[in-house]
């Protein structure tokens, strides 16, 4: 993922810390869909909690970077990995570049 | 001249009036129907009701224009759609799909106000019956207003009653055991099985308290214990095993084992944010086990004896 990148939450996501977890619950339309909820790794809840729809992956990435004992290529891969993670979850929206 | 019930459901006191006539019911609908489980949850004292019902029977049901769709319940067995939660502005619709049961009910955001529209019913006309509205609307009701109210949840959950009187939540999913584990305990325990089904979880003065529903599963033998409750002492997450074993589990676990039995307001982010803060103090407070267990009575003694 390219460090302009700008993603904006799902806001139909209800997001709770339980015991230092952080857990992404979804609503859902049908008794169909229930099935899921998410968890996030501490990194994963950092990243998580500094998207915002305007603040850009390089500049998360830099925020992440200060916090965790990580490489800068190491963050790159559990974040292009994350991203496309809670894509598919549809718990982010790509929004533009910067 | 008004006819008016009123049940009381987990503390929660619920009037219905109509100006229609109560159905008079035949023996075999009093055989299918089994009404006397619900006469359990009748009220007769002088306590203000917190949600307000009026029953109309109409010709048609209302048709309301710019509702958008909120949930849909599919039966789990035939994918049926059971019923549908839709929404106007403030004001929440309940449609039962189910054929035979066409019902609508208009609810408030409060979730404490319902005109619910009943259609006539065949060969008996303009008449109603309260055990139409429990199954299933009165369910969903409750499962928004207590999570507006931050008041509690339903846990697909087998509560007991013990000797003590202190609570024993059984929480599973379906196939988990709860109906094994209702009828293990009422045959053999001398406690109170309040519900081998669904169980309704409140929280009043800083303590959490089970409490029995109509709702009710495969085991119907203990009618009358239904409309008691009992302070919450321990939660297990029950599953069957070769040997009784227990372990003791922490809040994360507890959690991951809780939300799959809740039938929490899926549909609302407000309401199951509530939701989901309430499951969170509910086991953040109580001790939470896993516990496998063998189908005789020996495990009575032994979750006695954790």
């Amino acid at each position: 993922m390219k460090d302009d990148a700008i993603f904006s939450k799902n806001p139909d996501i209800v997001t709770r810390v339980i015991d230092e977890e952080t857990i992404l619950i979804p609503i859902y339309k049908t008794s169909q869909d229930i099935n899921c909820i998410y968890t996030l790794n501490k990194s994963a809840a950092a990243v998580w909690g500094l998207i915002n729809g305007r603040r850009s992956i390089g500049a998360i990435k830099k925020e992440v970077l200060k916090k965790f004992d990580t490489t800068p290529e190491a963050l790159q891969k559990e974040m292009d990995e994350l991203l496309k993670d809670l894509s598919e979850i549809k718990a982010l929206r790509y929004e533009k570049k910067n | 001249m008004k006819k008016r019930i009123k049940l009381k459901i987990a503390d929660t006191i619920i009037s219905l009036e109509s100006d229609y006539t109560l159905e008079a019911l035949t023996r075999e609908e009093m055989r299918t129907q089994s009404p006397q489980r619900f006469k359990n949850f009748t009220y007769n004292g002088n306590a203000k009701p917190h949600i307000f019902i009026e029953v109309k029977v109409k010709k048609s049901l209302p048709v309301v224009k710019g509702l958008r769709n909120v949930f849909i319940s599919y039966h789990p067995q035939d994918n049926r759609a059971n019923w549908q939660l839709l929404k106007n502005g403030n004001m929440f619709y309940f449609r039962s799909l189910i054929k035979g049961k066409l019902q609508c009910m208009k609810i408030n955001k409060r979730f404490n106000r319902v005109s619910a529209y009943l259609l006539p019913k065949k060969e008996k006309g303009f008449v109603w019956n309260y055990i139409d509205i429990i199954y299933d609307f009165l369910q969903v009701l409750l499962i928004n207003y207590f999570a507006l109210h931050r008041q509690g949840l339903f846990v697909h959950s087998i509560g007991v009653k013990d000797r003590d009187e202190s609570g024993l939540l059984f929480a599973g999913k379906s196939g988990a055991g709860k109906s094994t584990t209702a009828r293990i305990w009422h045959a053999h325990s001398g406690a109170m099985v309040l519900n081998d089904d669904r169980i309704i979880l409140r929280k009043s003065n800083g303590f959490f308290s089970i409490y029995g529903s109509p709702w009710h599963g495969e085991f119907s033998d203990y009618l009358i214990s239904r409309i008691e409750s009992a302070a919450l002492k321990k939660l297990f997450f029950i599953h069957h095993a070769p040997r009784n074993t227990v372990r003791p589990i922490g809040e994360r676990e507890a959690f991951h084992n809780l939300y799959p039995t809740l039938f929490a307001p899926f549909w609302d982010k407000g309401l199951l944010k509530n939701a989901v803060a309430f499951s969170s103090d509910v086991i953040k407070r109580t001790a939470c086990f896993s516990l496998g267990f063998v189908n005789n009575k020996r495990v009575i003694d032994f979750v006695r004896n954790i």
